[in-house]
């Protein structure tokens, strides 16, 4: 972890896949839904990605690294109760059940590709598309011009139009 | 999006990181500043002018030290809890919410025992005591909540709470010394009632401002 803080991107890719390994097991003894392991365990992974300048190398690894997997698990896990709870019986009495949400699948997508835009990037697009600021509010709050965000933005969706229609092996 | 072609996608999206400080480091970061600024804010508002007088009161002292323990308390732990896997126990965390609460009952039988003596309550609002807890402790609580949010609290919300407990408490502290008013009611209404809500509020603050920075979706 340390080299990967660092930049050490061949160390880093090592580590994800010993901690994947780790997570899903640890996923596995603790949910009962097999489908929701990668889930699981995707979410750990953008988390440790995501905080990775919290870790302290005095300290050691798997502490940090199982805490971030119990809280991913918990918020999971509570997330889909949420999503269950919110489902609407068909008022034909058939078996077939109404989402009041979104599929989750295509939120699933878009937000694995969101994890992979520049920090700039996902902020801009999050601000503007997600929180309703204006080209101006988020340039006096991120500290660039009005437009660097427009370009910051451009260059989001671009990229996140790219990951989004590039072919995947399925999921 | 396969697990193993996501590590892929994060290994190659890659940057070096600037590594944060240890908790104990960025609590002394912080509280020294904090600290400075509550006695910079309590000389401008002007001590209350017996204030020498009123330091050889036990009960002024025990509060003051109570809520300085409360500040300490709750600066390190805000600050080990905003990093995984340096958690500390469900009942360490909630040593500053003991606190407060041995301050409460303090100043309750504080409230009895002058309510026993037959001395009558100064009437009148304590909202200029608001007011100096607000001013006093707007900096610091701030403050903690920007470094905080640098790291990434797993229970956002308890960590919002205690840092502004820790601010709140030591904003108190400046306005107990600037404040002429001695009796416990108005301490109590004044003086910890906007504390406990700071904390609470904190609650709110915290899920808010400390999910949104880890978010990034």
């Amino acid at each position: 972890m340390c080299l990967a803080q660092d930049g050490d991107a061949r160390a880093y890719e090592t580590l994800l896949l010993e901690v994947t390994a780790l997570v899903r097991r640890f996923a596995r003894t603790r949910v009962r839904q097999p489908e929701w392991v990668e889930d699981i365990v995707q979410e750990t992974l953008f988390s440790i990605h995501r905080d990775r300048h919290t870790y302290d190398p005095s300290r050691p690894f798997l502490p940090w690294m199982y805490a971030i997997a119990r809280h991913r698990l918990l918020d999971f896990v509570v997330k889909q109760r949420r999503l269950e709870e919110k489902e609407i019986p068909a008022a034909s009495g058939g078996e077939e059940r109404v989402w009041e949400d979104p599929p989750r699948e295509p939120i699933r997508l878009l937000r694995r590709a969101l994890a992979l835009l520049s920090f700039n990037q996902r902020e801009v697009i999050r601000l503007l598309k997600l929180e309703g600021f204006s080209v101006l509010e988020i340039s006096r709050r991120m500290g660039l011009s009005e437009s660097s965000v427009k370009v910051t933005a451009h260059r989001g969706y671009k990229k996140l139009r790219a990951l989004l229609t590039e072919p995947s092996d399925g999921d | 999006m396969e697990t193993e072609q996501f590590v892929r996608s994060l290994a190659a999206t890659l940057r070096p990181v600037r590594r944060l400080r240890p908790a104990r480091w960025r609590a002394v970061l912080w509280a020294v500043p904090a600290v400075l600024c509550v006695s910079i804010g309590t000389v401008l508002l002007g001590p209350r002018s017996d204030l020498l007088s009123r330091a050889a009161n036990p009960q002024f002292w025990l509060q003051s030290a109570l809520l300085l323990i409360v500040f300490a308390a709750s600066s390190a732990i805000a600050f080990r809890t905003s990093v995984p896997g340096s958690e500390v126990a469900g009942h360490v965390r909630a040593l500053p919410l003991w606190g407060l609460l041995v301050w409460g009952f303090v100043l309750a039988a504080g409230a009895w025992a002058w309510e026993s003596r037959g001395e009558a309550a100064a009437g009148g609002s304590g909202w200029i005591c608001v007011s100096r807890i607000a001013l006093l402790g707007v900096v610091p609580a701030v403050s903690a909540l920007l470094m905080l949010r640098r790291a990434a609290a797993l229970r956002p919300g308890w960590t919002g709470s205690i840092a502004l407990l820790s601010a709140a408490s030591l904003a108190v502290v400046g306005t107990q010394m600037v404040c002429a008013r001695d009796d416990p009611w108005h301490i109590f209404v004044w003086h910890f009632l906007p504390a406990a809500a700071c904390g609470l509020a904190g609650v709110l603050l915290g899920r808010r401002f400390l999910v949104t920075s880890r978010s990034g979706l």
